[in-house]
């Protein structure tokens, strides 16, 4: 479906079947229904770190599955069928990765099916369902998962009684929004940051998407979008692209307003209205406001008439994501070039980086190809298929380095002739410690053997910023704070690196290490490195410590610990 | 010593001294250089003493084979006591010990027959070559057999070792396809291997802890072992520890802990760790 959106879809008023370009065009607007929501859905990361990334790749996954489905009338058969290949190469993140799983099951369960009525739409959803579980080795309850089965389970009970896709569809809209609602007592992870599941809420929105199209509405007046202001659609940095910049685009602007009487409501709605992401609590006398916008002054302009400013705290976050664009840009033009490092074996190594310094030393310590992405910025299948069909060598071995792309690194693997193996690097210190592992003399699985045991040797530990407040595990976050994470799990935060460090050194029971690499991120001063070497020095004299350049946006340090 | 058959290596075989008396071994000198200053392995300086000096040297030394006339003299010398001359020597691919000790050998001639053995080995494995040589010729077996004996057998000893950097190998020149492991940007403990008498690569490790674990999983996976050897130069408590876990592993009581010479360490760094292996297997 490549034409324009929303204007193109026609009215299709209380239909009680779809046929085959209906049920594309409800695909569509679901699609564009969750673009529009996108950020929230990524505020609702548990962690306060820079990749709550869930709404956009579920986003890009959409788009890439909505337009893959061929203009024109067809089968809602053919339909499934598009929209599940499309969503498979474009799925990026697990949730990406879950929801093409989702979708490849609604199209099993639409196979040979002309047109769509509710009936059809339960069978649909209970295929996707069941899909959906299957896709994770250990399905984990309070996740897209629950929200996927809430749906299909009311979907069946209303089916049961009328064919109506309305009524079922509704009745599927219910029980998805009932099974969100309860993921934070599902999960306890979620209580506590009080927030329900991000992939769950992806998958209310793009049922709510269809149920839009249905009732003949095509327009964007929810609440939602008002969020959204002007300057929306310039995330998309380049049409048909991949990358995406929604929270990474423009400044960061936080800060406190001490008033005497306002409105609350209609000051937060016109403050909403200048940026995105806006985070806005209070009460008449009192403001807290986060917001991301291109122009800070003019939002601190409007809050000085209000009252008296504080805390105020701006980030420029474009600075960091064009970086990543010049560095994708820069890669996709050199890796498709066997041999360029000199590189000639009958295995390649395939890792995923973001920063120019952890790239070269990946490269160096013997990956072939280097695909951008990390943190906020998830491959998609198709990238990692490409990165794979484009080695230079017909095996591969594949390292995602992040916990969101392993999911999508195995579909790569099962979607090439190349005899992949995909190593379940959660972090590129763990990447870095498989490749010191990779012998190209040797057999692949024997590679895959020592490169997956040699995971279990590193701890990998991570510094950054929090994005936004949070109470976690009994730690009171604040926005902008340092925290730190031991294998991906947030636990500590602080006001100066040297402390948070010694609190992750401490909780992460790393013994008498002998080697500790820590790689400095973009954003990382002189004085943040001496501060992370002292405590470095104070934790483990006799360990050996390294510095290098690490170019990672967002984090400030990322640190191997062996 | 009343064998036929005398038995020379050369001084990085790192055969002790009482080992060189009891199998009654001749050995001789490589040279360190340190500038203008000539030294003789094992003879004018100790391998402890050559640590101490690398150290302090801000300039690298640089190392030579014996000259032809050293092995000329060596064997003018046993051909007084001996009917036959077996030389086996540090692999040709790392030295121009072999290719000297041929032009003296054909100079000595008429004089007596010298053998000549590239054992494509160095250090501890060319020292058991040296040590099953004499053996051989204590049982009087004759020279040609012992020479296709040694030949025979040339596969079955193994040398791994991880060096601390790569760089002396590099500056030497004994780097051959272990240059690939070069410009790492990482800290990296490579293990390299002696491979039909050169260097290579073999694994790569980040920590001393890891290279060593390494080195045990090499013998543990060979199988079969004979006789194992550990090789160090600046860390004997490393080393010690290593044979003992070695020896425990492979049920082997004597594991000889070796410090490796002036002339390879010229070639390798400091903080060397190594094993030399022999396979159990007929020829």
């Amino acid at each position: 479906m490549t034409g324009g959106l929303p204007s193109a879809i026609p009215v299709a008023k209380q239909l009680q079947i779809w046929n085959g370009r209906q049920l594309g065009e409800a695909f569509a607007l679901a699609a564009a229904s969750l673009d529009a929501r996108h950020e929230y859905v990524n505020s609702l990361n548990v962690f306060p770190v820079p990749d709550g990334d869930t709404g956009t790749n579920m986003s890009m996954t959409m788009k890439a599955a909505v337009k893959a489905i061929p203009e024109g009338d067809q089968a809602v058969s053919e339909v499934g069928k598009h929209l599940a290949h499309g969503a498979l190469m474009g799925a990026r993140g697990n949730s990406g990765v879950i929801l093409s799983q989702i979708f490849r099951g609604f199209a099993n369960g639409i196979e040979q099916r002309d047109e769509l009525d509710g009936q059809d739409l339960a069978r649909a959803l209970r295929s996707a369902q069941e899909m959906a579980y299957k896709a994770v080795m250990r399905p984990v309850e309070g996740t897209m998962l629950t929200v996927i089965r809430g749906a299909a389970d009311r979907a069946a009970t209303t089916a049961a009684r009328t064919p109506s896709l309305t009524t079922v569809l509704r009745a599927a809209i219910d029980g998805a929004q009932a099974a969100l609602d309860s993921t934070p007592q599902l999960l306890d992870i979620l209580r506590q940051a009080g927030v329900v599941d991000a992939g769950g809420q992806g998958i209310v929105i793009v049922l709510e998407g269809l149920e839009r199209y249905a009732h003949g509405d095509t327009t964007f007046t929810d609440d939602a979008t008002a969020n959204l202001g002007p300057g929306a659609d310039m995330h998309f940095l380049d049409q048909g692209t991949d990358l995406h910049g929604e929270d990474a685009y423009g400044y960061c602007t936080n800060f406190m307003v001490f008033g005497n009487g306002f409105d609350f409501d209609h000051v937060r709605e016109e403050m909403a209205a200048m940026g995105q992401s806006a985070v806005i609590v209070g009460d008449d006398t009192m403001l807290k406001v986060h917001i991301h916008t291109e122009h800070p002054g003019r939002v601190l302009e409007y809050a000085t008439r209000l009252g008296s400013l504080d805390q105020i705290k701006i980030d420029n976050m474009s600075r960091q994501t064009d970086a990543l664009v010049a560095q994708r840009a820069a890669v996709t033009t050199s890796r498709n070039l066997p041999g360029a490092d000199g590189y000639q074996g009958t295995i390649a190594v395939v890792a995923v980086a973001a920063g120019d310094g952890l790239a070269d030393a990946l490269r160096s310590m013997g990956a072939a190809t280097i695909v951008p992405g990390g943190q906020t910025m998830n491959p998609s299948t198709e990238d990692l298929l490409d990165a794979v069909n484009s080695a230079p060598a017909n095996q591969v071995i594949l390292l995602p380095n992040n916990k969101n792309i392993i999911l999508a690194a195995n579909q790569a693997a099962k979607l090439t002739d190349r005899a992949v193996r995909v190593i379940p690097t959660i972090s590129v210190p763990h990447g870095l410690a498989a490749l010191a592992a990779f012998n190209a003399d040797q057999p692949l699985d024997r590679n895959a053997a020592a490169m997956t045991e040699a995971l279990s040797g590193v701890t990998s530990l991570e510094l950054t910023a929090a994005v936004r407040d949070v109470d976690l595990n009994g730690v009171n976050i604040a926005c902008g704070q340092t925290i730190g994470l031991i294998n991906n799990e947030l636990a500590a935060a602080g006001d100066d690196i040297a402390s948070v460090a010694m609190s992750l050194f401490a909780h992460a029971d790393l013994g008498m290490p002998e080697l500790v690499t820590a790689f400095a991120g973009a954003n990382a001063t002189d004085e943040d490195i001496s501060a992370l070497r002292q405590a470095v020095t104070l934790a483990f004299p006799d360990a050996e410590a390294e510095f290098p350049d690490g170019g990672q946006p967002h984090y400030l340090f990322v640190i191997s610990v062996e | 010593m009343s064998r036929s058959i005398a038995i020379v290596t050369d001084s990085t075989a790192d055969l002790p001294p009482d080992i060189q008396r009891q199998h009654g071994i001749s050995v001789i000198p490589l040279n360190v250089h340190f500038g203008q200053e000539t030294l003789r392995d094992g003879i004018d300086l100790t391998a402890d003493e050559f640590m101490g000096r690398l150290a302090a040297s801000d300039k690298l030394p640089t190392t030579s084979h014996p000259s032809v006339s050293t092995f000329e003299a060596a064997f003018r010398s046993l051909a007084e006591t001996h009917d036959q001359i077996l030389c086996v020597l540090i692999s040709s691919k790392l030295s121009g010990t072999v290719q000297s000790a041929r032009l003296a050998a054909d100079s000595v001639a008429e004089t007596i027959t010298v053998e000549v053995v590239d054992s494509l080995n160095v250090a501890y494995a060319l020292g058991f070559q040296a040590i099953r040589a004499a053996q051989l010729a204590d049982e009087a077996i004759p020279l040609t057999e012992i020479v296709s004996i040694l030949t025979a057998e040339m596969d079955h000893y193994h040398i791994v070792f991880f060096v601390e950097t790569l760089e002396h190998l590099h500056r030497g020149g004994r780097i051959g396809k272990a240059a690939q492991l070069l410009g790492t940007l990482l800290q990296l403990k490579p293990l390299l291997r002696v491979e039909e008498g050169q260097v290579v690569p073999f694994e790569r490790s980040r920590t001393r802890s890891k290279a060593t674990a390494a080195l045990i999983d090499f013998a543990r996976e060979l199988g079969d072992v004979e006789q194992v050897a550990v090789l160090y130069n600046t860390t004997p408590n490393d080393a010690h520890e290593l044979a003992a876990r070695l020896g425990e592993m492979l049920r082997i009581e004597d594991v000889p802990v070796l410090h490796i010479g002036p002339v390879i360490s010229t070639h390798v760094g400091p903080r060397v760790l190594g094993v030399v292996i022999k396979e159990a297997r007929s020829a």
